[in-house]
């Protein structure tokens, strides 16, 4: 499973642009291409504040 | 490092305001032509409306200069405040000052908003702002001892040239026995010979027994500072705890405290892990949005982001607490001890980096080809120590690296340096020359506004090409972020009041990423609340980091997320519980709004302030060159003829960059409409009288300035 199909499944991720997968960040434009690993912990972060 | 020696010339005692509901409501006036000191009780009236922080410094400002005042007259004043919440130990957050002066680079008013004890100590010594004028006839240093209660000006000879010695000295030379009552503002050699000179704020760290500091950086406050030949300003307080700023309701304020830093400790490892990594997370994020700046702002992305990304800061930054103020749980003032330069004048010693920051890694790193972590932090330390601001430092050698390796300046006219972009030892050459003032260093030291005309003045260059290149606005350099693909985070840079700094507005991620603003209205908006809210932290002493970089999890459940409004409310209850002025967040805005349209007629006054100032650089809008085009044609090639429906099946790239050109200058002038209708402002971008009325903000001298501007 992507980070994308994921993603899909959840209600309300409009605001998800990154996430802390396994402690590394990944943001959107890789979503479709990271694969998650078994037994991964991953936080969505909300959107990015910046500045 | 020999003893200081400092000849004491003046001393005034004073009774020390007690502070009450976060204010003493006293201002302290030096002006170092003649040495002398002046306390004032300010007016209940300016309180109202001007709240404090940056509305006092621009109140007392405006006050001091006259229209034709420019930066390095006598009459200009830096004014540094703390704001009625500032020195609150423990809210996340709670103790920042700000500065304002006429900037050097802008003609106008610039603020800086500032970690490190000294507005609060300053504040807790009995004024809530102090006024710097005039000019001394040789170097020095000022003590405002809240303990002693008394004002001193030394003589000083001999002191350290550089910030960092100086600070660490100076902090034992007030106290020796208890150095975390000291707070020392200084700049440095760079600050004198440059006009993007930065202002260092300390603290003194008792876990790691060192002074540490974080920087005032922009629009060269630290010039005006070594241009009256302030040394350094000293601030000396003793304890401070949750009752020093007496407020109305102490137990309202340790709850809203004790629930925001809770969170805090509770969120923020799930988010950006800040107290880990600072703000350095977002060199990765950035690169991968395409955001972050890459040879001098030509691209957004490379593939060596990642060795100058938190993945390799989080290894080298010291471990142990970072709050810039007492308490703060984001505790994000990261630094690096045991550093060894490499070059310059500390040379194979070992000193402690403060830093980097975000900005200071994509301005000093990517933005430059540079993709070394340590290159980074050596930057980042000379910098300080000189008293340069990272950012403009970054921008401006990014110009000129772009210049080089166009042909447009050449080794000729670099003093023999190879200036393309990577090169690491040129960058830190150049750095070194701007401390002294000399070589090639003293013209990049000027800025990309004097850059650009004495280059095309001296040596020949095309003026247009650097105007689409040259990333400054109003004089100031830019940030460090990518706007081509946002239109409203260029709207945030190029109406922002004191040039291009993102604390006004950012809005890349709303905008760009989640498409939450599609239209001119909704990007209007957006560019009315966020600068306000964002005023507001300044006006009260806060850093708005809090705010936004850790959000409540249940955040993407409320009406506006983007706004996390929970916390606002929080901040509302904040500023209740200090000033007993019961507050709702739309008070917030309306406070901000004064002020900010204040700052706005504050800019006509010294010239500026009209829509023409309001214009970009191309490169923030779109693609200068084929290379660049190039360099992302899908997307631009889908815009051309999915969004503006033209047929591109005959057109060169030159042709199509032209096309692309037209489509986005015009959208951005829509965009200005927009904004200005929204902020009660005319079309030439001038606050209208009406506004001004609703604002309370139509006194006598600001329907003055409007009316020699046609607004009757
Ligand atoms: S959030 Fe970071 S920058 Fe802001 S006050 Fe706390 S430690 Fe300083």
């Amino acid at each position: 499973m992507t980070i994308a199909d994921l993603l899909k499944q959840m209600p309300d991720v409009r605001f998800c642009s990154v996430v802390r997968l396994n402690g590394k960040l990944v943001s959107s434009p890789r979503f479709q291409e990271t694969r998650i690993p078994d037994n991964a912990v991953i936080y969505l972060l909300p959107l990015v504040a910046g500045g | 490092m020999g003893p200081v020696k400092l000849n004491e010339v003046k001393t005034v005692s004073y009774d020390r305001a007690e502070v009450i509901k976060g204010y003493t409501d006293r201002s302290l006036h030096i002006n170092l032509t003649g040495n002398d000191i002046r306390i004032d009780a300010i007016d209940a009236a300016v309180k109202d409306k001007f709240i404090g922080g940056k509305g006092y410094d621009l109140w007392f400002m405006w006050q001091a200069v006259q229209g034709a005042t420019k930066w390095n007259d006598p009459e200009n004043a830096l004014c540094i405040s703390a704001g009625p919440l500032g020195g609150t130990p423990g809210y996340p957050g709670g103790g920042k000052s700000i500065v304002t002066t006429i900037s050097p680079l802008t003609g106008a008013p610039i603020d800086s908003n500032v970690g490190g004890y000294f507005g609060p100590y300053k504040k807790f010594s009995g004024f809530d702002v102090i006024t710097l004028t005039g000019k001394a006839d040789q170097d020095i240093v000022i003590l405002i001892d809240g303990i002693e209660s008394r004002i001193k000006i030394f003589n000083a000879a001999d002191l350290p040239d550089n910030a960092y010695d100086l600070s660490e000295a100076l902090t034992r030379y007030f106290d020796e026995e208890k150095p975390v009552n000291i707070s020392v503002v200084t700049a440095g050699p760079g600050a004198e010979n440059t006009y993007f000179g930065c202002l260092n704020f300390s603290w003194y760290d008792a876990g790691r027994k060192r002074v540490r500091y974080k920087q005032a950086g922009r629009g060269g406050t630290g010039t005006v500072l070594a241009d009256k030949r302030i040394k350094a300003v000293v601030a000396r307080y003793g304890a401070v705890s949750m009752k020093s700023n007496q407020p109305a309701d102490l137990e309202a304020l340790k709850t809203v405290t004790k629930t925001h830093a809770k969170e805090i400790h509770e969120l923020d490892g799930k988010q950006n892990r800040m107290a880990l990594v600072g703000t350095t997370h977002l060199v990765p994020i950035m690169n991968d949005h395409d955001c972050l700046p890459t040879h001098n702002f030509k691209f957004g992305s490379h593939p060596e982001a990642a060795v100058i990304g938190e993945d390799v800061y989080e290894h080298i930054f010291d471990k142990g607490f970072d709050g810039c103020w007492r308490g703060c749980a984001v505790a994000c003032a990261h630094g690096v001890k045991d550093f060894s330069p490499f070059t310059g004048p500390f040379k194979g010693t070992r000193v402690f980096v403060d830093g980097p920051e975000y900005e200071t890694v994509a301005g000093c790193g990517s933005n430059l080809g540079i993709f070394d972590a340590h290159t980074i932090l050596e930057i980042n330390f000379y910098c300080d120590a000189y008293g340069l601001d990272t950012i403009s430092v970054g921008t401006s050698i990014g110009f000129v690296m772009e210049c080089f390796e166009n042909g447009l300046i050449t080794t000729e006219h670099t003093g023999g340096l190879e200036l393309n972009f990577g090169n690491r030892y040129g960058t830190l050459e150049l750095i070194h020359q701007m401390a002294k003032g000399e070589g090639f260093g003293a013209i990049v030291g000027k800025g990309i506004r004097q850059m650009k005309q004495i280059f095309a003045d001296k040596f020949n260059a095309d003026p247009g090409f650097m105007q689409d290149i040259g990333m400054e606005s109003k004089g100031l350099e830019f940030s460090e972020y990518i706007t081509k693909e946002s239109l409203a985070q260029q709207g945030g840079y190029g109406l922002a009041l004191k040039g291009p700094q993102h604390d006004e507005a950012w809005l890349i991620f709303l905008d760009m990423v989640h498409n939450f603003m599609p239209t001119f209205e909704n990007k209007a908006e957006a560019l009315h609340w966020f600068p306000m809210f964002r005023t507001w932290f300044s006006l009260c002493g806060l850093c708005k980091l809090p705010w936004n970089d850790i959000v409540p999890e249940d955040n993407k459940d409320t009406k506006e997320p983007a706004k996390v409004m929970k916390h606002v409310q929080w901040y509302a209850d904040f500023f209740s519980a200090v000033t007993g002025r019961e507050t709702t967040p739309d008070d917030l805005i309306a406070m901000s709004e004064a002020v900010y349209n204040f700052q706005r007629v504050f800019n006509l006054k010294m010239g500026y302030g009209t829509r023409e100032h309001d214009t970009l650089p191309y490169r923030a809008m779109g693609p200068v060159t084929v290379e660049e085009y190039d360099s992302r044609r899908d997307r631009y090639d889908t815009q051309l003829t999915d969004t503006y429906g033209m047929d591109i099946s005959g057109m060169d790239t030159a042709a199509k960059v032209a096309a692309l050109r037209k489509e986005r200058e015009s959208q951005y002038e829509q965009l200005k409409d927009a904004v200005y209708d929204r902020r009660g402002w005319t079309r030439n971008g001038i606050p209208t009288k009406e506004t001004v009325q609703r604002l309370g903000i139509d006194f006598p001298e600001v329907l003055e300035v409007l009316a020699e501007n046609g607004i009757q």
